[in-house]
């Protein structure tokens, strides 16, 4: 049986760091071998050998937030081209949103979008059940049927829920299906018609805002919501100051709350908006300076557990409009890793945190087992070599849609191969003696 | 090509910066400012010929594209365009394929095909003119973009008042009413800033953006203050049918408080301006006396409107070396 033999990776194994120069072999769908630099494997006929000096292997990246687009806007992005651009950026997991059309808020959606996603085979698609019925946030949405067909979490999407009330109950209710709520936590009143971050750049740029404070309010009612019902809470995007202080307070108290935040927010300020870029407009905004440094802050000593991609496809027809009318998101599956190392190159962070973040933060997040890299663990790996420059453009990007401001781009950090259950499903094989 | 200009004093007026586009004032500098001042300056004084016409933007097409209704500050782009003996086209939001669905740059882009050399554009979104330039090859003058800029009436104000009070700096200027949503006062205090002026921005705490302060202007709650020694005030207009009962309690409250009556302007410099970028509620933010009384400055802007905008179109319309009362070649 063919092997592949991974030789000279700085190996990635998440409760240890990254270890050393390891050579790693994969036979069928496992990590067969770690063996010292020092120790290299034999070579036989017919095996793939892979040069990965210089190079991060680490277990494949894991996003918790993806708009897919199917069923509904496939002319956007569908679980196929989703798959790929997944793969190419180098997770091998990927939790899709449930604002589809129809939206994910009954289990025959939630089935179509895993048996779809296993044809593909290319990665795992995670379904995040809608928490309300057709995500209105008027009542609660089939939980205990979705959780059965496969759904991990339930959120509705990029809307917060109105109801303190009805919030209530449905994160009593999924606790009681051992599934976390994931929140895109912000008071939908105060944030109403916003287009950025209330400050002076908005005021420069004379544009609505939705203020830091409309995100704090939603942030502390869920808290106090999951303080009550002790369900496991998960706060989307966090993007400001005040509501990582609030998630940090939350774990001191022993709250079973998760938090992440999207590349965007780590690596801009609301000044990026200066020249209205409609691929930067976010939900939630792109915030000032003192909020992006209190996110770094908050990865770093583990308040925020990861960083997502929150991808969102959008068709250049819904972007060639005024700001106003844009559509919010961006695209970032193929380029988020490479973003985060960026700010590694910043000595902003160490490997391990952005790679923690990308690994085991959303597997703590989700209630998985935190994956590893060692002798008989699935060989879901991912490749990464953070030095290599390469351009976001028709040719390399595999996303229907191109609503990216990094698009035409020079991008540094590129996945050079992942394997999914031993599979290479990204990168050409080199097959040598 | 430079041939010497004509102007009413003899002397050769500065040809002024040229401008690829007019997207606002925050960009430009204080020279430059001054620079389409003084152009505007010879402009004026054509205007008050008995032949109002240059024939500086001959063969150059300018579209008016409307997509907010105005009715003023289309008339006065109009007249000032074809003083230069430029060919325009009106196109407002009624009446055009917005009404049909189309967007903004599906318009611009159909437009194009008729190669217009500048395209002023109107429109209730802050940074569509931004969205344009990056999309079309015409000059793209923005003439007022949803709460963002308005620059020509940032012009035409800092013009009315140089012409009163001559340089600006250290002069005070109170800008009154709803800061939030007007591009009025963004353009005048991007404008009036970077002349040297000494700017005082007031209303009710809901229309004060935050950190407002951060446009090196004074802010207050209270209109007293900003009034107080002022040079210049300056008066917005409220808009009643959308902001009353959420942003202010009602018109008389709102009067009672922050409009300008002859007893507050009594706390300004004794000639001090009286300004208003019209339409006016009066009654509401400025009484009928003052707005009508001897320091109203009111009417003049409007005069001078035409005059600025004249500038601007010949600074972006312009073939390049062209100098204002040159003929083309």
């Amino acid at each position: 049986m063919s092997k592949t033999l991974i030789l000279g990776a700085h190996v990635y194994d998440p409760p240890r760091g990254v270890i050393g120069v390891r050579h790693v072999v994969i036979e069928g769908a496992t990590i067969a071998e770690v063996r010292a630099d020092a120790d290299p494997p034999a070579v036989r006929e017919g095996d793939d050998v892979v040069d990965a000096k210089g190079c991060v292997l680490s277990p494949g990246f894991i996003d918790l937030r993806a708009h897919a687009r199917e069923p509904g806007d496939e002319q956007d992005e569908d679980l196929n081209s989703l798959s790929r651009t997944a793969v190419a950026g180098g997770f091998t997991t990927v939790v899709v949103t449930p604002d589809t059309s129809p939206c994910n808020d009954d289990c025959a959606v939630t089935e179509l979008i895993l048996r779809r996603s296993a044809e593909i085979g290319l990665c795992r698609i995670l379904p995040m059940g809608a928490l309300t019925h057709r995500m209105q946030g008027e009542h609660l949405a089939p939980i205990g049927e979705m959780a059965d067909a496969g759904a991990v979490c339930v959120g509705d999407g990029d809307q917060a829920v109105r109801s303190s009330r009805l919030m209530r109950s449905a994160m009593e209710y999924a606790s009681g299906f051992n599934l976390p709520v994931f929140v895109h936590a912000v008071d939908p009143d105060l944030a109403q018609g916003g287009q950025m971050h209330e400050g002076a750049w908005s005021t420069r740029l004379g544009l609505r805002g939705v203020p830091a404070e409309a995100e704090e309010a939603f942030i502390g009612r869920e808290i106090a919501l999951a303080s009550l019902t002790r369900a496991r809470l998960h706060i989307a995007h966090v993007s400001s100051a005040r509501g990582v202080a609030l998630i940090r307070e939350a774990k001191d108290r022993g709250l079973p709350v998760t938090a992440e935040t999207t590349i965007w927010h780590l690596a801009l300020t609301d000044q990026a908006l200066a020249d209205y870029p409609v691929n930067l407009k976010l939900v939630p905004p792109i915030r000032g300076a003192e909020d992006r440094e209190a996110l770094r802050a908050a990865l770093l000593d583990g308040t925020i557990d990861a960083v997502c991609s929150d991808h969102t496809p959008d068709n250049v027809a819904d972007k060639a409009v005024e700001f106003d009318a844009a559509a919010p998101g961006a695209i970032a599956l193929q380029t988020c890793a490479g973003q985060l190392f960026e700010l590694v190159r910043k000595k902003l962070f160490r490997p391990e945190n952005v790679l923690g973040a990308l690994t085991t933060g959303p597997s703590v997040a989700l209630g998985r087992p935190e994956p590893r890299l060692q002798v008989g663990a699935a060989a879901d790996l991912v490749l990464f070599d953070p030095e290599r420059e390469w351009t976001l453009d028709a040719t390399t990007n595999l996303s229907k849609s191109r609503n990216t401001v990094l698009f035409g781009r020079p991008v540094r950090g590129l996945a050079r191969r992942t394997w999914y259950g031993g599979r290479l499903v990204w990168g050409d094989p080199q097959r040598k003696r | 090509m430079s041939t010497t200009l004509e102007t009413t004093s003899g002397r050769e007026a500065t040809p002024g910066p040229k401008l690829r586009h007019l997207l606002g004032l925050e960009q430009l500098g204080g020279d430059e400012i001054r620079g389409i001042l003084d152009v505007a300056a010879h402009m004026k004084s054509v205007n008050l010929r008995r032949i109002k016409k240059l024939p500086t933007l001959r063969g150059v097409t300018v579209v008016l594209l409307f997509v907010e209704p105005s009715t003023r500050t289309r008339v006065s782009f109009e007249v000032a365009a074809k003083r230069l003996s430029a060919d325009t086209l009106s196109l407002s939001a009624s009446g055009s394929s917005f009404s049909k669905g189309e967007t903004l740059l599906d318009t611009a882009k159909n437009l194009e095909a008729m190669q217009p050399d500048v395209i002023v554009l109107r429109h209730g979104a802050s940074g569509a003119p931004h969205l344009l330039a990056g999309h079309v090859d015409a000059a793209i003058v923005n003439a007022g973009d949803g709460s963002h800029e308005h620059p020509t009436q940032g012009l035409l104000d800092a013009f009315t008042m140089r012409e009163k009070l001559g340089d600006l700096a250290g002069r005070k200027v109170a800008i009154v009413g709803d800061i939030t949503h007007s591009r009025v006062a963004r353009s005048n205090i991007f404008c009036l800033t970077k002349l040297g002026a000494d700017v005082h921005v007031a209303g009710p705490r809901t229309m004060l953006p935050v950190d407002v302060e951060s446009l090196d202007v004074t802010a207050h709650a209270r209109v007293e203050p900003a009034i107080e020694g002022a040079d210049v005030v300056m008066m917005l207009r409220i808009q009643r049918e959308r902001q009353e009962g959420v942003l202010f309690p009602s018109a008389h409250e709102y009067h009672r408080f922050f409009g300008l009556d002859a007893e507050r302007l009594a706390l300004a410099k004794p000639n001090a301006l009286v300004m208003h970028p019209g339409p006016m509620n009066r009654g509401v933010e400025i009484a009928p006396d003052v707005a009508d009384g001897a320091q109203s400055v009111i009417l003049e802007q409007v005069e001078n409107g035409v005059a600025v905008r004249m500038a601007v179109l010949y600074l972006v319309g312009a073939p390049h070396g062209m100098q204002p009362g040159d003929a083309p070649a």
